[in-house]
């Protein structure tokens, strides 16, 4: 590689075990690898990389990557562009506000059906899961908030019952969490959400759909209000640059 | 009375039948949509098998293999392999691991539960092309509008199917939303195939071109709230249509 240009990857690759069952299969394994690598922003916004580059990061070997690249162009975090490499999206705070707009909507009704679908054990993983993300915000704690945001998408993704907002969720999922994950350095964006998000399992865990809706309602009011804020800086650095 | 507000305004624009046609948003009238020359093989497999499926050609229960689709129409195994992912990822192929590729049978409650996240995400489409259309959109949403009335009034379901794709790809256009026009798309295929299985039996036509045609006045005329209720009386019909196909037999 050029030494004159910086490595678009950080240097340490993504190499410890992904969070997915041993049976997952070797693409579902690459998928997890891959996702993680540009979520946490290993691989950079808005660098071109290769298919091989990417296949050495995560350690595994091309048709893997290959599918999970794809994958991740459908999820909207990078782009295929033949014969010319693989772009890493850009984070665009504008594409970030209409993001939580079909958000909103989905989300709202993924809370409703899994306040009404959860039973005695789905709801104390919930009161649990209400307390970590409490933690999260009083320490406050980046890893343990973006880890139990991902244990609690999954178990509502897992428990509403409809495929449907399960696909719409998935579609938004990247490009979410790769944002999330930026702005949650910022320590007010992190207990503000962290706090609503601690709000939003407890109301699901009571099992009135009408106070999840609102808890969600609330917390996507918060997560616009910080992208709005997102692009106003940008806008700013713009003026200065 | 439809095109009051908007159409006015661009009156520089003649209302005759050949500007409207030439409308850049609108697709020809006549025929049904061919893959174009820069399509990728992919994208035409993609297209032949999702009719195939939606128009019940193959019918729902039966198996087929990625060898018969390949033969169906004549694309070679691998666009054909990339195709069948899609569909299922659009729930129109189910993969059973070593032993084939099932096409669903028809499922009222699936249907249901489609409906549900169908609403919420056409509601937001709806309510952003009422927000955010071109003024030449705006212009082809009044036409829509008054071509859904007269489907209605004639009782003409093959206007009527035609008007409607035009009108599902305008909203997505007008919306100005990657993630909801990606969410929708997902969900296309399944919805028109119920349709075209039951609609003959259970569908009240007029009803239903009326309806749309309310939706395309209201986002014509820019009014947020009026697309978002209109649409929702509109999927209280179609949920309605899909309740009716359990009680058909």
């Amino acid at each position: 590689m050029s030494t004159r240009q910086p490595s678009p990857m950080r240097n340490s690759p993504a190499r410890r075990p992904a969070p997915v069952r041993s049976d997952a299969s070797l693409s579902q394994r690459a998928y997890h690898l891959l996702e993680e690598a540009i979520v946490t922003q290993q691989v950079a916004p808005g660098s071109t990389v290769s298919e091989a580059q990417l296949s050495k990061l995560i350690g595994m070997s091309r048709m893997p990557t290959r599918e999970a690249v794809r994958r991740l162009a459908r999820e909207n975090l990078l782009e295929v562009r033949p014969k010319y490499g693989i772009s890493i999206r850009r984070i665009d705070p504008g594409v970030q506000l209409r993001l939580l707009e079909t958000r909103r909507e989905v989300e709202r009704l993924m809370v409703r059906l899994v306040a009404r679908e959860s039973d005695v054990a789905t709801k104390a993983m919930l009161q649990a899961l209400s307390s970590d993300f409490q933690t999260a915000a009083v320490r406050p704690d980046v890893l343990l908030f973006v880890h139990t945001d991902k244990l609690f998408n999954e178990l509502c993704l897992s428990t509403c019952g409809n495929e449907f907002v399960v696909d719409t969720m998935r579609l938004m999922q990247g490009p979410s969490r790769r944002f999330w994950f930026q702005r949650s350095r910022d320590a007010e964006i992190l207990v503000e959400s962290a706090t609503l998000h601690a709000a939003l399992a407890a109301a699901i865990a009571e099992g009135d759909p009408n106070v999840a809706a609102h808890a969600s309602d609330r917390l996507l009011d918060s997560a616009e209000r910080f992208a709005r804020r997102a692009i106003e800086e940008a806008g700013d650095a713009l003026a200065v640059s | 009375m439809a095109e009051h507000i908007v159409a006015r305004k661009v009156a520089a624009q003649p209302k005759t039948p050949r500007a409207r046609s030439s409308t850049p948003v609108r697709a020809p009238k006549a025929g049904k949509k061919r893959p174009g020359p820069k399509e990728s093989l992919t994208e035409q497999a993609y297209a032949q098998i999702e009719e195939a499926i939606v128009t019940l050609q193959i019918a729902p229960g039966s198996t087929v293999s990625e060898l018969s689709l390949s033969e169906m129409t004549g694309i070679g195994r691998t666009p054909i392999r990339e195709a069948i992912q899609r569909l299922a990822r659009e729930h129109l192929i189910v993969i059973m691991p070593q032993r084939g590729l099932l096409i669903p049978e028809i499922d009222v409650k699936k249907q249901l539960k489609l409906l549900r996240t169908r609403r919420e995400v056409e509601r937001l489409i709806c309510r952003s092309a009422a927000r955010s259309a071109t003024v030449q959109e705006r212009d082809v949403f009044a036409q829509l509008a008054e071509e859904f009335e007269e489907a209605s009034k004639a009782n003409d379901d093959v206007s009527f199917v035609r008007l409607d794709r035009e009108f599902n790809e305008l909203c997505l256009i007008a919306a100005r939303n990657e993630f909801a026009e990606a969410a929708m798309r997902l969900m296309h295929g399944l919805a028109r195939r119920f349709w075209y299985v039951h609609y003959r039996q259970a569908a009240d036509l007029p009803e239903m071109a009326r309806l749309h045609g309310a939706v395309a006045k209201a986002i014509a005329e820019g009014k947020v709230d009026a697309a978002g209720r209109t649409l929702d009386a509109l999927l209280d019909n179609i949920e309605e249509f899909t309740r009716a196909t359990l009680v058909e037999f």
